[in-house]
């Protein structure tokens, strides 16, 4: 792969970043981007390992921009009208959720899965659809009046797929259990969202 | 009344960002590539981390940005500290260096 085509891969998901964030520095990560890929390649050590690193963080940093846009104009809208912080809110229920999907794998593992059963694939699987659903919510944070139905619509057909994949490894309490731990707090988001937007958002 | 980031401890990225600039202005690239140097390896930004930082600090007030003559043709930017931000860069290394000196006499202490 040509570091041009390196560099305009990296350009693009640049794009997933908030619109603000993106006029003050878009043009300068790039630049910063090229120099460092540069200087490795004259150095002749991984170049496409620095690459690696840095667009496998980007999406991840971009959602992290978003989540902080939208608490700082959150924190300037509760200084005035008292406003639930519904996004804060999701982000905490998410990450503690989280915690309690990896506790129940770890039971999973040990004492509902028939012996012999691959924990690897489940883990790759719900890995899978966390990436999946973050994709989902840059799209909303990026288009915040569809951005609700397009996270709610994605937790519950993964949730879907998730329940018919692991009803036939796993029993149907724990299935169930995993399943509602894993979409709970994506559809919690997507409402929060949704809560965010004014009424008339959707007609527009 | 002083915000939380200005009471709080510094974190590590902050407190070498920071200390990359108290030399002088520098722009994105030099800033990791000293930071990188200055912590002997260990802290490597990438971009999006170092942005990141950078536009927090902007915001708090501890950096500012600036055009120099030398960078203007690719459109980069150089950052510098403020007063702000020196000062609370002296604070932070003074609470290192008062750690510092509690830990090295409990140590002595426990020998």
């Amino acid at each position: 792969m040509s570091m041009n085509t390196v560099i305009t891969f990296y350009r693009l998901l640049l794009c997933l970043y908030p619109a603000s964030f993106r006029e003050s520095f878009a043009n300068e990560m790039q630049d910063t981007f090229a120099d460092l890929l540069r200087e490795r390649q004259a150095q002749g050590r991984g170049s496409m390992l620095l690459a690696a690193r840095e667009t496998a963080i980007l999406p991840l940093l971009a959602l992290h921009e978003h989540i902080d846009e939208r608490l700082t104009s959150m924190n300037q809208t509760t200084t005035t009208n008292n406003a639930v912080p519904h996004v804060l809110r999701a982000v905490g229920i998410i990450t503690t959720l989280f915690l309690l999907v990896c506790s129940l794998i770890v039971w999973l593992q040990f004492l509902a899965l028939p012996s012999g059963a691959d924990v690897s694939k489940l883990v790759l699987m719900i890995a899978v659809f966390h990436a999946v659903m973050l994709v989902s919510l840059l799209i909303a944070f990026r288009f915040p009046a569809y951005g609700s139905v397009v996270v709610i619509a994605s937790a519950a057909t993964l949730a879907v797929i998730q329940f018919a994949l692991l009803s036939g490894i796993a029993v149907g309490v724990a299935s169930a259990l995993l399943v509602g731990l894993w979409a709970a707090p994506y559809i919690g988001l997507g409402i929060a969202i949704r809560l965010q937007q004014p009424r008339h958002a959707f007609a527009a | 009344m002083k915000d939380a980031m200005e009471t709080s401890p510094l974190t590590e990225a902050t407190f070498f960002i920071l200390l990359s600039l108290a030399p002088g202005a520098r722009h994105g690239y030099a800033i990791i590539k000293d930071v990188e140097s200055l912590s002997e390896g260990r802290v490597v930004f990438s971009t999006g981390t170092l942005y990141g930082a950078i536009k927090r600090l902007l915001e708090a007030g501890y950096i500012a940005r600036t055009d120099t003559q030398e960078h203007y043709e690719r459109g980069r930017k150089d950052y510098l500290l403020t007063d702000l931000g020196r000062r609370i860069l002296a604070e932070e290394i003074q609470r290192l260096r008062t750690l510092a000196s509690v830990g090295a006499l409990r140590l002595q202490g426990a020998e």
